[in-house]
């Protein structure tokens, strides 16, 4: 390598490592996507994940008991006992149970009579298993469970024929039923629009950020300055475009879902209506807090992007948070993203109330405002 | 007056970037801020403009205190910013609709505002055109006629020439002066002293934070002795003393007892003599000749602004920026 190559080399490395910004994204980004994909897709030697279960037991049969106890004390499923069908599917619409499974009235002995049939178990009784649609490993883990513990929960009634069963085929069957917007399952396309709108607004609001401080450097915040405007004015103006914007993206995202994928929202239009503009004003607020932080603009680019990058990932933008292990589930709550991808589906293929959505653009609100405030506090004029 | 600058006082940690500064500018006249880089001369508009807080001191505009961020005194004042403070994707006639709404000025009034501020510049046939794609004359000229939508008393430019070719710049001076003669007052910052020759009635030139001097362009020649003085080349070949150097003759500690004459030195066989006023010089060759000594050539110095404003601040380089 000669002299010149030597310092033309040294140079590059200088210019790189002054930029730490840079070197943050550089090298931290991949390996935090790294961890993440690790921990999400699973990593060696981990144990069998937990699922939320709930159970119904509308037989009341000694039988049916001892399988409710067998559930609820299985270590994977930890089943708690629900009094109705509507209860357990309220449960799993609201993402408070991945899985819930309901014992039909008479299912001992419907089971007993199928076992002692000569002929076929076509009146076999059956279990329906509600799931959330968007939970298909944790449904398949708590079929096995519930295979698991429903022969030996009928065996004390089924005496010789239990035996039989080994051969002949169960004496029961599961139903299973989808809990989604009209029990139609879940909507992939749904669900993308609400991930990648809510990553490409941000990225937008970056955008934005890095425009404000251009504004900044080419001195027109001086003049805009120099009138009499104050500096709320000019952040709530901005919080305003942006939002604008966000909303304009996500009305266009929709519609064009719904003309080339069927997407419709399911739910109450008014809920998807406030969590869209509750969102747009977080995005929007986001990026102007990014804005005070950032001195220049290719640093606050590869800042912002940064953040939107984790934000979008944690958000289970990118697939649904059912697939992370359940620490990061809980731990992605306080990601207000996390709100806001599943306030949209919520209300869109989720099909729930407006009711549903008022927790969402609660918290959304809430970070819209500390943002926009913190972002108030921090904003200068001039470098 | 206008505007009234008194005892203004900026720090940023320890440094003190403006130390006491006070002036002020007439309505119809043009007053150059001057300074070397770091002097204070930026954090000083930057205050009179209402985008710095001073530490303490009074921006008066037309008697009354220049504060806060919304004060109605900043309609009374437009500041011609040094950076083209201009959106380039936008029409000229899209940046002037912004910049007018910032001051409030209803949608007809906007509409003439601009017309008149465009046609002022010569930029009425483009103004329907993108800036990017106007030269940099152009550019600073609706820098500046952005600043003149809302009739502001008091005009601020910062170096408003710089990058600009003659013919812009020549257009921007006309353009000055003939705010000036409309009643506007305008505070002219530059490094180029010419253009301050030119445009300005006062001078106020600042360093360290300070007004060192603040005066009219003959006033400030007379505080260079260069503008005062006097050289003459002697005819040592018939002189009475023929090696008028050598040691001082008498004639010559005559001479700097003259009326009017601060110093006198011969060097070389040529006299330099310092005059309280620059009409004393005949009566200082008259001297000359009544005590016998000829003389072959004379000349009178002028100084100009530019070793004016050297003598003043000094020949170091300054390199930081205030």
């Amino acid at each position: 390598m000669t002299r010149l190559t030597r310092a033309l080399v040294r140079k590059d490395l200088r210019l790189f490592l002054t930029d730490r910004r840079a070197v943050i994204v550089s090298f931290a980004l991949p390996a935090l996507l790294a961890l993440f994909f690790g921990a999400t897709l699973g990593g060696g030697g981990q144990k069998p994940p937990k699922v939320a279960t709930a159970v119904v037991d509308l037989d009341g049969s000694a039988a049916s008991k001892r399988l409710v106890a067998a559930l609820a004390a299985d270590p994977v499923l930890g089943a708690t006992v629900v009094a109705t069908a509507d209860e357990a599917r309220d449960l799993v619409r609201h993402e408070r149970a991945e899985v819930a499974f309901v014992i039909p009235a008479g299912f001992a002995g419907d089971a007993a009579a199928a076992a002692a049939s000569a002929e076929d178990h076509s009146a076999r009784p059956a279990v329906t298993v509600l799931s959330d649609p968007t939970r298909g490993l944790s449904t398949s883990v708590a079929r096995g469970e519930l295979e698991r513990a429903v022969m030996p929960a009928l065996a004390p009634d089924l005496g010789a024929e239990a035996t039989r069963c080994a051969t002949r085929g169960l004496p029961y069957e599961t139903t299973m039923s989808s809990v989604g917007s009209g029990d139609s399952g879940f909507d992939y396309g749904a669900h993308a629009l609400a991930g990648m709108g809510i990553q490409f607004i941000l990225i937008g609001a970056i955008d934005s950020a890095v425009g404000l401080i251009t504004d900044r450097q080419r001195g027109l915040l001086k003049r805009i300055h120099a009138a009499p405007v104050a500096r709320r004015t000019l952040i709530l103006s901005r919080l305003l475009s942006g939002a604008l914007i966000a909303l304009a993206v996500l009305a266009f995202l929709y519609l064009f879902g719904h003309f080339t994928m069927g997407v419709t929202i399911a739910g109450s239009a008014l809920g998807f209506g406030l969590v869209a503009v509750s969102f747009s004003l977080v995005a929007s607020s986001v990026g102007l807090l990014v804005a005070t932080f950032g001195k220049t603009p290719q640093a606050t680019r590869g800042f912002g992007i940064f953040i939107v990058l984790i934000a979008t990932m944690l958000s289970g933008a990118w697939f649904p948070t059912a697939f992370f292990p359940g620490w990061l589930q809980d731990a992605t709550k306080l990601v207000p993203t996390r709100w806001a991808v599943d306030g949209l589906d919520a209300m869109s293929w989720r099909g729930l109330g407006l009711a549903d959505a008022l927790l969402p653009v609660g918290v959304l609100l809430l970070t819209a405002l500390i943002c926009t405030t913190w972002a108030t506090w921090r904003f200068r004029w001039d470098d | 007056m206008l505007l009234e600058v008194s005892e203004l006082r900026k720090r940023y940690g320890k440094l003190t970037a403006v130390d006491g500064v006070g002036f002020g500018v007439a309505a119809g006249t043009c007053t150059g801020l001057l300074g070397p880089n770091g002097a204070g001369k930026t954090t000083t508009v930057s205050m009179i403009a209402g985008l710095l807080a001073p530490d303490a001191g009074r921006v008066l505009i037309d008697g009354q205190l220049l504060g806060g961020e919304t004060s109605p005194l900043k309609r009374r004042v437009g500041l011609v910013p040094q950076d083209l403070a201009l959106y380039e994707e936008l029409t000229a006639r899209e940046n002037l609709t912004f910049f007018g709404s910032l001051y409030r000025l209803e949608r007809d009034a906007l509409a003439r505002a601009m017309d008149e501020a465009l046609a002022f510049v010569g930029l009425l046939d483009r103004a329907g055109d993108r800036v990017k794609t106007y030269s940099g004359g152009m550019k600073r000229r609706l820098n500046l006629a952005a600043a003149l939508l809302h009739d502001p008393d008091l005009l601020i430019l910062d170096e408003p020439t710089v990058g600009v070719d003659p013919q812009s710049r020549s257009a921007i001076f006309d353009n000055l002066e003939a705010l000036r003669a409309r009643g506007k007052g305008i505070l002219y910052t530059t490094h180029y002293m010419e253009e301050a020759e030119r445009l300005c009635q006062r001078i106020v030139i600042v360093d360290h934070g300070k007004v060192i001097a603040d005066d009219d362009l003959r006033g400030l020649e007379r505080r260079l002795p260069e503008s005062r003085r006097l050289t003459v080349d002697l005819d040592v070949v018939l002189a009475r003393d023929p090696a008028p150097d050598a040691a001082a003759p008498a004639w010559l500690a005559e001479l700097a007892r003259e009326p009017g004459v601060e110093a006198a030195a011969v060097a070389a066989g040529r006299l330099t003599v310092d005059l309280a006023e620059l009409s004393r010089a005949p009566a200082v060759l008259a001297f000359l000749s009544a005590h016998g000594q000829p003389f072959t050539h004379f000349a009178t110095e002028r100084a100009d602004l530019e070793s004016i404003f050297l003598a003043l601040t000094g020949r170091t380089l300054r390199d930081q920026a205030a």
